[in-house]
């Protein structure tokens, strides 16, 4: 408005102002006399300050533009920093090659934390086959004997299964004597480990290789059984103890699988009730586990309780006629009764072993001759009780 | 932030420049993305202006007022990033020379004839006047240098801005940082009182 008040009075005369530039310049002048003279001071500086304004010299020009050349020079030949190359002026702060550089890092980032590597799936899936496949291998490597074996097992337990009952009693009717015991025999180890789902086989393959288990035995007819027995009781009699009876090669591994079925109880149950239910081969395997077993007391474990009673409260009723004879035949009838279920379950068993294609085997339980599933136990009271049935027997 | 001023420029690149179009704001913006010949219109629109302005401030020291202003442009050559953008630049660059001649003050001790006086070597312009009248015009001058020296050093900046320099109300305003209100209130008591005290020369001069 200065600028404008200063120029309406250079460029215009007192009677040429309108009421409203007469109302801006009343500040500088009130009437014609002094709008006259401020007009003239106001031209005569303006003319002053314009006549004694200087010229720069071209010196300086050149100096300056020499001193343009060489920035530009320098600008050119060095690189820039590295903070203007990430955080360049001028630009919003999306446009930060910093920034963008940043949000990429965080999706790669993301990609691979939160969706997961798909090259390390394929690696694991690469890995599990291999892991089945060198089981497979292994079991054909170690358990080259083992499958003949097998396959011998196989045809000896059907030729078991058909031997009639020489007692006549049925096999549902016997009763188990040992159901009080401490220490649970259990059938042979290699079935148990065969019976082993194949992720488990691994560990018990490891010991294996270092210690080669004993051969199965299974008899096929009433002498090989007699004499199976008269062996194993020699072999009993000549350790003291039962529980070693399968031979000192056997020992660790018996108590590794002891504590293995009793800590997986639950999560592998198939091979709990294969160990627990194989009741096949305890004393003519060789191979027999102690276990206190509390728990898994089914119907045969009371038939082996009621024969234990039965045998141990003869004598204190008295010495009868004929009561020597009873317990006699009542041992025989029990030995029978285990070997004939032994036999049956070998033959479910080995048909289950021979299969190789599953991963997984499917619990043996010991079955009856009506078909129910009996609780995978066999006991027998105390060694002293079994060493007394052997005696007998013998 | 960009403003406005700068948002728009790069469709302009791909065209031929006229630089004497572009503003002073847009003209820098040229400068830091490296364009020289923007510097060089910068240059030939404010080298008079910084050498008069340096020479006035500097006891009309012509040599040293070039110095001045090659230190000055060289500053701008050397960091264009000092200059905001959303600023003026007459004002920013004034600001900046203003800011020199005060350190120089400062470095000198001794404030030296900050008077108006005409330098060595410059001519004045031929106005064809009569002698009498060209002993009354440069009574005129002389005059006008002793009364600007009487005044105060507030009120003659201010003047001479304005009617030296040739800036508006609020460059004033932004090179002194001051408001303007302040400017116009100063400006009117030194106009006035130069105005009153030279009008002797006016019925002589006529």
């Amino acid at each position: 408005m200065t600028r404008d008040i200063e120029e309406i009075i250079r460029g215009k005369q007192y009677f040429e102002l309108t009421s409203d530039e007469m109302a801006a310049v009343k500040d500088y002048a009130t009437n014609q006399e002094e709008y006259d003279e401020m007009r003239w001071f106001l031209t005569n500086v303006n003319e002053t300050f314009a006549s004694e304004k200087i010229v720069a010299s071209p010196g300086l020009r050149t100096k300056v533009m020499r001193h343009l050349e060489n920035s530009q020079k320098r600008a050119v030949a060095a690189p820039r920093p590295l903070r203007e190359i990430l955080f360049p002026s001028g630009k919003h702060f999306f446009q930060y090659p910093a920034v963008q550089l940043a949000a990429a890092a965080v999706v790669v980032i993301g990609v691979f934390l939160f969706i997961g590597n798909p090259l390390s799936d394929v690696a694991g899936s690469d890995a599990d086959d291999l892991a089945v496949n060198d089981v497979i291998e292994q079991d054909k490597i170690t358990g080259g004997d083992e499958n003949k074996e097998a396959v011998t097992d196989t045809a000896t337990a059907s030729t078991v299964s058909e031997i009639p009952n020489p007692t006549g009693v049925p096999t549902s009717e016997l009763p188990n004597n040992v159901a009080e015991s401490d220490e649970v025999l259990r059938s042979e180890a290699d079935g148990v480990a065969d019976e082993q789902p194949v992720e488990d086989l691994d560990e018990l393959k490891l010991s294996e290789t270092e210690e080669q288990p004993e051969p199965v035995l299974i008899f096929s007819s009433d002498r090989e059984r007699s004499e199976g027995l008269k062996t194993r009781t020699d072999e009993l009699e000549k350790s003291g103890n039962i529980t070693t009876a399968g031979g000192n090669t056997n020992t660790g591994y018996s108590e590794k699988l002891s504590q293995e079925s009793g800590e997986s109880k639950k999560q592998k149950d198939n091979v709990d009730n294969s160990a627990l239910g194989g009741t096949h081969g305890e004393v003519v395997s060789g191979k027999e586990y102690a276990k206190n077993d509390e728990d898994g007391r089914g119907p045969e474990d009371q038939k082996t309780r009621l024969l234990d009673n039965e045998i141990s409260q003869k004598p204190d009723q008295g010495q009868a006629p004929g009561a020597d004879d009873h317990r006699n035949n009542l041992a025989l009838d029990t030995i029978e009764s285990i070997s004939l279920e032994e036999s049956e379950n070998s033959k479910d068993e080995l048909s289950v072993m021979g299969s190789s294609d599953k991963s997984t085997v499917e619990p043996a339980s010991t079955k009856v001759s009506d078909g129910q599933a009996a609780p995978a136990q066999f006991s027998i009271g105390s060694t002293t009780e079994l060493k007394k049935l052997f005696w007998t027997v013998k | 932030m960009i403003p406005p001023h700068a948002r728009n420029f790069d469709h302009v690149k791909l065209l031929k420049k006229e630089y004497l179009t572009y503003s002073d704001e847009e003209l820098m913006s040229l400068y830091t993305t490296g364009d020289g010949k923007a510097f060089e219109q910068i240059y030939d629109r404010y080298e008079k202006f910084i050498v008069n302005f340096f020479c006035r401030k500097l006891w009309n020291d012509r040599e040293k007022a070039e110095d001045f202003a090659h230190e000055l442009f060289a500053k701008i050559i050397d960091r264009p990033q000092l200059f905001d953008l959303t600023r003026n630049f007459k004002t920013w660059l004034f600001s900046v020379a203003n800011n020199m001649c005060k350190n120089e003050y400062k470095k000198q001790e001794i404030r030296k004839n900050t008077s108006y006086d005409v330098p060595d070597g410059i001519q004045v312009k031929d106005t064809e006047a009569t002698p009498d009248i060209a002993v009354d015009k440069k009574g005129f001058n002389e005059m006008l240098k002793r009364e600007l020296d009487k005044l105060g050093e507030k009120h003659r900046e201010v003047f001479m801005l304005r009617h030296f320099d040739g800036m508006a109300i609020n460059e004033i305003a932004d090179t002194l940082e001051i408001n303007e209100g302040t400017v116009k209130s100063r400006l009117h008591h030194a106009t006035k009182e130069l105005a009153d005290k030279l009008k002797i020369f006016r019925k002589a001069m006529i």
